[in-house]
């Protein structure tokens, strides 16, 4: 018969995640608009943002990506910005009441990196380990990486394995899987399309995509 | 019966076309029309619109075709044709800068010098105006086969925008990368046709 012990972990393997266009060319246009120069995949400032969608199981759908925070030339650490956590329980009750199946409540966190090796540095595994234990056991991780993208998308998730009660910042990493899929509209990128436009045409040209709440 | 149908991709460089010179935050009087060409094929009764050809921009919205505009539409038909594509100038488009997606009567004289050249070919009227809650969009074409006059009958034509499929993502992705390279280096992230050519003396010089 099969049995479970107390404190064993219960998850041993990483989540099936499909990212849509809209919310990883959402993540290129926060980070890529701080290039110092024209095709430049090495911007000297980071951003952070929350990745939303709905999950069934092991299967997560990223469907949209909001851009919270310019982080300078700092690897996040959500130490560092405790107002974050204001702003996702902000964005969780707009989606509650947005009640689309699609976009219903956040999945995780991305933030980019100034380097081409994904792996989280521990900055990232004390960050990671903070959101599972108090805002969201189920809540991923990823870090995306400009300079990696000529030969890939540059993207890599993953949390921290183990019951909530036990997981540390020193609990073991399990990384998940990812591709683009197409899953929402079309319609949203037309919208986020028309957006751009107009900041880069007429409006002060400083940002393609704006944080969340302004600078 | 008839229907357009044009990929996400077409639409996106549409709007980037019209918007460029169309701006919510932009004085009436400062916007501008875009005009262009669709580019695609006939199959059965469905013209496939798989791409556009931005060419120009206009201060007015009551162009008349000349002799330039037309080369354009044998300029970029070589140009398909030397890539041994099989897809080929269908028709065009412009932006309505007011009185909304009205077919006018300049609209058909332009529209008959198309369709004396190709008798199914299309025109796009974009109404920026007409974005929230709408694509913006509607597409005419004169009824009847052949002999077309500023007299004959026009339609609409239905239309449906593709939506993206995965085949399409690395479409989008590079769209965008383009849009912030734009972003730095300061040009536009859709160039009118030869916009970006130098002359082959000025290029000699530098």
């Amino acid at each position: 018969m099969a049995s479970e012990m107390e404190g064993t972990p219960k998850e041993t393997e990483g989540y099936q995640i499909k990212v849509a266009p809209l919310a990883y060319v959402k993540v290129l246009l926060a980070s890529l608009q701080y290039s110092a120069k024209e095709g430049d995949t090495n911007p000297s400032e980071k951003i952070t943002g929350i990745f939303t969608g709905s999950r069934v199981g092991k299967e997560l759908k990223i469907a949209n990506f909001y851009y919270l925070r310019n982080l300078g030339d700092k690897d996040f650490d959500i130490a560092n910005f405790p107002e974050i956590l204001g702003q996702m329980e902000k964005l969780q009750l707009q989606l509650q009441k947005r009640k689309d199946p699609e976009e219903c409540e956040i999945i995780g966190w991305v933030a980019s990196i100034n380097a081409t090796d994904l792996t989280p540095a521990p900055i990232h595994l004390k960050t990671q380990y903070f959101l599972q234990a108090e805002v969201a056991e189920n809540m991923v991780g990823a870090l995306f990486a400009p300079a990696l993208l000529e030969e890939s998308h540059g993207l890599a998730f993953f949390h921290l394995r183990g019951d909530y009660r036990y997981v540390t910042e020193f609990s073991p990493v399990v990384t998940s899987e990812y591709m683009l899929a197409t899953i929402g509209d079309s319609e949203s990128i037309f919208d986020l399309l028309i957006e751009v436009n107009e900041r880069f045409h007429y409006k002060d040209r400083k940002l393609l995509l704006p944080p969340l709440g302004g600078m | 019966m008839v229907k357009a149908i044009i990929t996400g991709n077409s639409y996106m460089k549409i709007l980037s076309h019209v918007l460029r010179f169309w701006g919510t935050s932009l004085p009436p009087k400062d916007r501008q029309a875009s005009y262009g060409l669709l580019v695609g094929r006939y199959e059965n009764d469905q013209i496939l619109i798989h791409d556009v050809e931005p060419i120009m921009h206009n201060p007015a919205d009551d162009l008349l075709f000349e002799d330039s505009f037309m080369q354009t539409y044998s300029d970029v038909n070589g140009v398909k044709a030397q890539v041994e594509s099989q897809d080929r100038v269908i028709g065009w488009y412009r932006t309505v800068l007011s009185g909304g997606l009205k077919f006018s009567a300049r609209d058909i004289r332009n529209q008959v010098k198309f369709q004396s050249l190709d008798p199914n070919a299309s025109a796009l009227l974009f109404d920026p105006a007409a974005l929230e809650g709408s694509l913006g969009f509607s597409i005419f074409r004169l009824h009847g086969t052949r002999f077309f006059s500023a007299m004959s009958e026009f339609g609409k034509v239905p239309w449906e925008v593709k939506d993206f499929e995965d085949a399409d993502i690395d479409s989008i992705v590079r769209f965008f990368r383009d849009v912030t390279k734009a972003f730095k280096s300061g040009k536009h992230f859709i160039e009118e046709f030869q916009e970006g050519d130098i002359p082959a003396a000025e290029e000699e010089i530098k």
